[in-house]
C-alpha cells in the first residue's frame, strides 16, 4: 500500500473519531444549558399542553443517554433531526446555507494563498529593504485587525464613500440565482454558461472575501517570509548560488518548495479558522450563509440544528487538515518515501 | 609558467556590524595556476571560507562587508565586475562543500538538481540531453546505477554517494577552477578519503585547478602541489608541499607539524592561542613568489 494511501486512511479514521467526540460533547453541552427548547420554539403564548406535547415528540423528557441513543439511530439513517426554528430537516437547512459560506471561504482561501505567499516570498528575497518593510507593515496591520472590522472598513470605503463594489448580498437585485447544482453561485453560473451571473456573483464576493482573507494573507505572508529566510541560510541554497542558479528561480522554486512545508500546516489551520470568522463577516455583508442560521439556532436553543451546524464545521476543519496533510506529503518526499528509507 | 586562474593580492576583508568592525583578512596574497592544486590550511576561523566566497563574488555585495585588494578569477576582477564572476559560477568556477547531503536540496531529485547545474551560465539544454550527460557524469564518479541515483532524493543516498554526486556536478561542466572547502569533512574518515582520492584522480586527469581548503595536514600533503598556511587572516608560510613539510620555517607551521603526528586523522592540533611568534611575518620558500613579485 502506498504511504500516501496509508496516511489518508489513518487520518480519515482519526477524523471520524474526532467527529464522534465532538458530537457527544456538543450533544450533551447543548442539552444541559438552561432553557426549554420547546417553550422557545412555541413562544410565550403557547399552552402548557402544546409545549409538553412537543417535548414528548422530541423525546426531551427522556434521560440524556436515551436521547443520545435516539440521535445515533437517526444519524445512522443519515438524519440530523429537524430544526424547531425552520421546521425543516437540519440537513436540508445546512445544504441551503452552507454553500454561500463555502464560496466565501474558498475565495478568501484563494486570496490568502495567491497574495500571501508571493508577498512573503518577496519580503524574504528583499530582506530588510524597502519591499520587506512594506510587506511586514501591511502584514502586521492585516493580522491585528479582526475580519469583521475589515469588513466594516472596506464596506465604508469601497461600497459607500466610493461605491465601487456592492454593499451587501450575493447578487444584485434583478439578477436571478443560477440553477442549483453545487450551491456555489460562481460555479453553478459557470457550469450553465451564465457568464453575466458569474461575474456578478464574483463582484459581490470580492469585499467580504477580502475582509475575511486579510488576516490570513498577513499571517501567510509572515510565515512564508520567516520560513524562506530560514531556508535561505541552508547549505543547499549556498550550493545553488555557487552553481549560478538564477536568484528568481531560487525564490520561486528551489527555496520556496522546502519553505512551504512548515508553512502549509499552519495555513491549513488559518483556512479552517476562516469558517469561524466568516460568521461575523457574513453579518456585516448580510451574506445568507451558515452564520445567520447558526446564530439563530443557538439563540433559540434549537438542539438538533446546533449539533448539526457544529458537526458540519468540525467536519470542514478535519477535511481541510486532511487536504493539507496530503499536499504536504506530496511536497515532502521524506514523508512520501518514508517506507523505502528503512529498506 | 601557466597563467593564474585565481590571483589574490593584498586582500583585506572586514565585517561591520553596527559600530563594531572586525577585520578577518589582513592583506593576504595567493594564486592558483591553471591545472594546479593549491591548499589553504589553517585553523577554524582563520579566514579560509571567506576567501573562497570572495573568489565566487558571493560576499562583496553583502551589507556590512568591506573588501579591499585584488581578486582576479579567470581574468575577471571579482570586486569590480561581480556579474562576470556570477556568470561563471557553476561551469567555469565550481565548488564542493563540507557536507554533501545538506548541500543538496532535500525536496528535489538529484536529477532535477543536476539538470539545473548543467544549465549553469545560461546554457541551453534539452531535458533528454541533460539526463544523458548527468548519467555519464555519475558513471564517471563510479556510481553503480546512475539512472537510479538521478531518480533518488539526497536523503535516500549515503553521504559518500552524495559526495560523488557533488563531485560529478562540480566537474560536469568542465570548470577551470574548483574551490573545495573542506570537502567531505562531515563524512566518516574512510569515505572522506575515498571520495578525495576520486576527486584527486579526476581533477588531475582533466587538469582542473583546485583551491583546496583544509584542516587536514596529511590530506594536504597527499593532495596539494603547493600550500599556503593561514593564521588569523594572514598567510604565514607558502611553499611547495615537499618544501613545506620537510622544512617548515614559520613558528606556527613548525608548531603545527610538530604536534600533528600525535593526532589521529590529521586534523589541526590545538596550539597555544596567540603565541607571540605566530605573528611573525610571512615566510616564502624558494621559487614560490606571487606572480609579478621578485623572489627575495
Ligand atoms: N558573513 C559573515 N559575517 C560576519 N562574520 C563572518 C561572516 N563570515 C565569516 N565571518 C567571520 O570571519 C572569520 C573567518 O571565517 P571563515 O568562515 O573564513 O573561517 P574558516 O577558516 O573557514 O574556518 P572553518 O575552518 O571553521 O570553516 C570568522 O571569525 C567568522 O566568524
Ligand atoms: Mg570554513
Amino acid at each position: 500500500m502506498s504511504p500516501i494511501l496509508r496516511l489518508l486512511i489513518h487520518r480519515l479514521a482519526l477524523s471520524l473519531l474526532v467527529l464522534a467526540g465532538v458530537s457527544i460533547l456538543i450533544f450533551f453541552v447543548a442539552r444541559v444549558v438552561p432553557g426549554d427548547p420547546a417553550r422557545i420554539a412555541l413562544g410565550p403564548n403557547a399552552g402548557a399542553e402544546a409545549v409538553e406535547a412537543l417535548r414528548e415528540e422530541r423525546h426531551l423528557n427522556d434521560p440524556l443517554i436515551v436521547q443520545y441513543g435516539w440521535f445515533l439511530r437517526d444519524l445512522a439513517g443519515g438524519d440530523l433531526g429537524t430544526s424547531l426554528y425552520t421546521r425543516r430537516p437540519v440537513l436540508q437547512d445546512i445544504a441551503a446555507y452552507l454553500p454561500a459560506t463555502l464560496e466565501l471561504v474558498f475565495i478568501a482561501g484563494l486570496m490568502m494563498v495567491l497574495v500571501g505567499l508571493p508577498l512573503g516570498r518577496l519580503a524574504a528575497r528583499h530582506q530588510r529593504r524597502g519591499p520587506d518593510h512594506l510587506a511586514r507593515f501591511l502584514s502586521v496591520l492585516a493580522v491585528c485587525t479582526p475580519a469583521f472590522v475589515w469588513g466594516v472598513i472596506l464596506q465604508l470605503l469601497l461600497a459607500y464613500v466610493w461605491p465601487i463594489f456592492p454593499l451587501e448580498g450575493r447578487l444584485s437585485t434583478g439578477v436571478a440565482p443560477p440553477p442549483d447544482i453545487t450551491g456555489l453561485y460562481t460555479v453553478d453560473a459557470l457550469l450553465t454558461g451564465q457568464f453575466g451571473t458569474m461575474l456578478n456573483a464574483l463582484y459581490h464576493l470580492i469585499l467580504p472575501a477580502t475582509a475575511l482573507a486579510l488576516s490570513g494573507i498577513g499571517q501567510s505572508a509572515r510565515l512564508t517570509r520567516s520560513s524562506m529566510i530560514e531556508t535561505y541560510r541552508k547549505p543547499y541554497i549556498e550550493m545553488a548560488r555557487a552553481y549560478g542558479f538564477k536568484e528568481g528561480r531560487i525564490a520561486r522554486r528551489y527555496a520556496f518548495r522546502p519553505a512551504l512545508i512548515p508553512t502549509l500546516t499552519v495555513l491549513g489551520l488559518d483556512f479552517a479558522a476562516m469558517l469561524a470568522n466568516a460568521f461575523l463577516v457574513e453579518r456585516v455583508f448580510v451574506w445568507p450563509g451558515l452564520s445567520r442560521y447558526g446564530v439563530e439556532v443557538i439563540l433559540r436553543k434549537d438542539l438538533d440544528a446546533i449539533v448539526g451546524v457544529v458537526l458540519v464545521i468540525a467536519a470542514m476543519f478535519l477535511i481541510t487538515n486532511l487536504v493539507v496533510d496530503l499536499i504536504v506529503s506530496i511536497i515532502n518526499p521524506r514523508l512520501r518515501l518514508a517506507e523505502k528509507r528503512g529498506k | 609558467m601557466a597563467d593564474p586562474v585565481l590571483t589574490v593580492r593584498d586582500l583585506h576583508l572586514a565585517f561591520r556590524k553596527g559600530r563594531q568592525r572586525t577585520e578577518v583578512l589582513h592583506g593576504i596574497s595567493l594564486h592558483v595556476n591553471a591545472g594546479e592544486k593549491v591548499a589553504l590550511v589553517g585553523e577554524s576561523g582563520s579566514g579560509k571560507s571567506v576567501t573562497a566566497q570572495l573568489a565566487l563574488a558571493r560576499l562583496q555585495q553583502e551589507k556590512g562587508t568591506e573588501a579591499e585588494g585584488l581578486i582576479e578569477v579567470l581574468g575577471h576582477d571579482a570586486t569590480r565586475s561581480p556579474a562576470r564572476i556570477a556568470a561563471m559560477r557553476g561551469h567555469r568556477v565550481t565548488m564542493i562543500f563540507q557536507d554533501p547531503t545538506s548541500a543538496l536540496n532535500p525536496v528535489f531529485r538529484i536529477g532535477e538538481i543536476f539538470e539545473q547545474v548543467l544549465r549553469a551560465g545560461g546554457q541551453r539544454l534539452r531535458a533528454q540531453e541533460a539526463r544523458r550527460r548527468a548519467e555519464a557524469a555519475l558513471a564517471e564518479v563510479q556510481i553503480p546505477d546512475p539512472a537510479r541515483a538521478l531518480d533518488s532524493y539526497p536523503f535516500q543516498l549515503s553521504g559518500g554517494m552524495n559526495q560523488r554526486v557533488m563531485i560529478a556536478m562540480a566537474l560536469a561542466n568542465g570548470p577551470e577552477l574548483l574551490l573545495a572547502d573542506e570537502p567531505g569533512t562531515a563524512l566518516d574518515v574512510t569515505v572522506q578519503a575515498q571520495t578525495l582520492r576520486l576527486m584527486d584522480d579526476l581533477v588531475t586527469s582533466r587538469g582542473t585547478a583546485v583551491l583546496f581548503i583544509s584542516h587536514n595536514l596529511s590530506v594536504v600533503r597527499e593532495f596539494a602541489d603547493r600550500v599556503y598556511v593561514i593564521y588569523r587572516g594572514r598567510i604565514v608560510e607558502h611553499g611547495r608541499t615537499e618544501q613545506l613539510f620537510s622544512d617548515p620555517r614559520h613558528p606556527y607551521t613548525k608548531a603545527l607539524l610538530a604536534a600533528a603526528p600525535r593526532l589521529l586523522g590529521g586534523g589541526l592540533p590545538d596550539l597555544p592561542q596567540g603565541a607571540e611568534a605566530f605573528a611573525d611575518p610571512l615566510l616564502v620558500h624558494d621559487g614560490c613568489a606571487e606572480p609579478g613579485e621578485v623572489t627575495a
